[in-house]
C-alpha cells in the first residue's frame, strides 16, 4: 500500500494525466445524453444564452434574404394549398392527409447554433420539449432536408445536421424512382453522396434528388439537391454526387417535422421483424 | 497577483475569439483553427506540471462546452499540456531561460517561439482531428486536415504574440 502510493506520488503528473483524458472520453463517450449531463446543468443556460445571441447577431445580417425567402415560400403555399391548410396556433402548421387525419404536424424553428467545419455537424434549435419536440424528429429548411433531432431539453434541441458522418438517409431519383442511400462524405458543406443506385439507371447532371419515404425519419418527397457532375462507377452501383439544396451555412429557419404515424409504423415493423 | 490577472484577460479575450470570430469562419472543410491552444503555451515556462494539466483540462472543457462537442477539445488539450515540458526540452535554447518568465517573441526569439508553437499545436490538432471523427477510415485525410490547420493556427498565433509585444 505504502509503496503504490509513493508510486503514484512520483508519477503524479503522469496519473493526473491519465485520470484527465479518461473523463475527457468518458464526456466523448456519454455524449448522448451529453444535455442531461450534470455540466450541461450547470453551464447549459449560460452558454446557451451566449450562443443565442451570437446567433441573434448573425441572423440579423441575413434578415434580407430570409425575408425573401419567406415571401416565397409563402406564395408557394398560397398558390399550392388555397385553403386546405389549417394555420393553428401561430407556430404549428397542420397538414392533412387525404383522408383528412392529422399525418404531420409543421412546427417553425429558429437555429441558435451552427457548425458546418466539423466531421460530426449538429445545430441547436430554440424549441424543445415544451414544444413536443423529441428524438428521432426530421428537421427542414424551406429548401429541403437539413437535419434529425438527436437530444432535446426544455427549451432547446440539437440536430444532426446532413454534414456528419452518421447521417443516412434513404433517397431517390425523383424521375425514374430508383432509389439509394444519402450520406456526408466528410469534405464540403454543399455536397453529399447518394450510393447504391443501380448501374443500368439514367443519371443526367441536374436530376431531382428527393427523400424516399422508406425510411421513418422524413416524409416522402423532401427536396435533398440536384445532381453535379457525372455519376461515378463502380462495382454494381453509381455513386452520385449531390449539391444541397439547402444551404447549411445559411440555416437560420427551420421546420421540425411531428410524424404522428411513426410509433405504430415502426411498432408494426418491428413486430413483422420478430414474427 | 498581477500576473494572475493577466493570463485570466489572456484566458477570457482567447475564448471569446475562438468562439465568436474563429468558430464562425469557415476557410475550407480542411481548415480550422483552434487559437485557444495558444493559452496553454503562453503559460510560464516553470510552472509545475500538475497545474498546466488543470488549466488544460479547463481550457479544453469550456471550448467544448460552447462548441457542443463534449471531450473533443477537452482530450485535446489535456494532450497538449502533457506533451508540453517534453516539447520544452528539446526546444530549450543555450541561453538561460527564467522559470518565471512566459514565452514570447522579445525573450525568447522569433524562431523559437514560432517552433516551440508549432509542436505544441501539432500535439494538440493531430489529437483533436482524430478524436473528433473516432475512425481510423480516411486516415491520410484527417492527416491533412490536422497539418493544415496546424499551419494556420500556428500563424494566428504568432501574428496575435506580434500585436501582443508590439503594444
Amino acid at each position: 500500500m505504502r509503496r503504490l502510493l509513493d508510486f503514484l506520488i512520483r508519477h503524479i503528473n503522469l496519473v493526473l494525466f491519465l485520470v484527465l483524458e479518461g473523463i475527457a472520453l468518458i464526456m466523448l463517450s456519454s455524449s448522448h445524453n451529453y444535455h442531461n449531463s450534470v455540466a450541461q446543468g450547470v453551464f447549459g443556460g449560460v452558454v446557451s444564452r451566449i450562443n443565442t445571441s451570437v446567433e441573434n447577431a448573425r441572423s440579423f445580417t441575413r434578415l434580407r434574404q430570409v425575408n425573401r425567402q419567406l415571401a416565397y415560400e409563402n406564395a408557394m403555399l398560397h398558390q399550392k394549398l388555397e385553403g386546405t391548410v389549417k394555420v393553428a396556433p401561430a407556430t404549428e402548421i397542420k397538414v392533412n392527409d387525404t383522408i383528412n387525419k392529422l399525418y404531420y404536424t409543421y412546427i417553425s424553428a429558429k437555429v441558435v447554433n451552427n457548425s458546418v467545419n466539423k466531421q460530426k455537424n449538429t445545430f441547436t434549435l430554440d424549441r424543445g420539449l415544451s414544444s413536443g419536440i423529441t428524438n428521432g424528429m426530421a428537421v427542414v429548411s424551406p429548401d429541403g432536408i437539413a437535419g434529425v433531432i438527436i437530444a432535446s431539453s426544455q427549451n432547446f434541441s440539437v440536430a444532426m445536421s446532413v454534414l456528419n458522418l452518421n447521417f443516412k438517409q434513404s433517397v431517390r431519383l425523383k424521375k425514374t424512382e430508383y432509389f439509394g442511400s444519402m450520406s456526408w462524405p466528410g469534405k464540403n458543406y454543399r455536397f453529399v453522396e447518394v450510393t447504391e443506385i443501380p448501374h443500368h439507371v439514367d443519371v443526367a447532371e441536374g436530376d431531382t434528388i428527393v427523400t424516399s419515404g422508406y425510411s421513418a425519419l422524413f416524409p416522402e418527397n423532401i427536396m435533398v439537391g440536384t445532381v453535379e457532375g457525372a455519376p461515378e462507377e463502380g462495382g454494381d452501383f453509381l455513386t452520385l454526387k449531390v449539391r444541397l439544396s439547402t444551404d447549411m451555412k445559411k440555416l437560420t429557419y427551420v421546420y421540425i417535422i411531428k410524424d404522428h404515424y411513426k410509433g405504430e409504423r415502426l411498432g408494426l415493423e418491428a413486430e413483422a421483424e420478430n414474427e | 497577483m498581477n500576473k494572475i490577472i493577466k493570463y485570466i484577460i489572456l484566458f477570457a479575450c482567447l475564448l471569446l475569439l475562438q468562439i465568436l470570430l474563429f468558430n464562425n469562419i469557415q476557410f475550407s472543410g480542411y481548415i480550422n483553427p483552434y487559437v485557444y491552444v495558444m493559452f496553454i503555451i503562453m503559460l510560464p515556462l516553470g510552472m509545475p506540471e500538475w497545474l498546466v494539466l488543470l488549466l488544460s483540462f479547463i481550457t479544453g472543457f469550456t471550448v467544448d462546452m460552447f462548441a457542443g462537442t463534449p471531450g473533443v477539445h477537452t482530450a485535446a488539450t489535456v494532450m497538449a499540456g502533457f506533451a508540453r515540458p517534453y516539447l520544452l526540452s528539446l526546444n530549450i535554447t543555450s541561453e538561460a531561460i527564467s522559470a518565471s518568465s512566459t514565452p514570447s517573441i522579445k525573450n525568447n526569439g522569433v524562431r523559437w517561439f514560432i517552433v516551440f508553437s508549432l509542436s505544441v499545436v501539432l500535439v494538440h490538432h493531430l489529437t483533436l482531428f482524430y478524436v473528433e471523427v473516432f475512425r481510423f477510415s480516411g486516415f491520410f485525410r484527417t492527416l491533412l486536415r490536422a497539418l493544415l490547420s496546424t499551419l494556420f493556427t500556428t500563424f494566428f498565433i504568432v501574428m496575435i504574440e506580434l500585436f501582443r509585444s508590439r503594444r
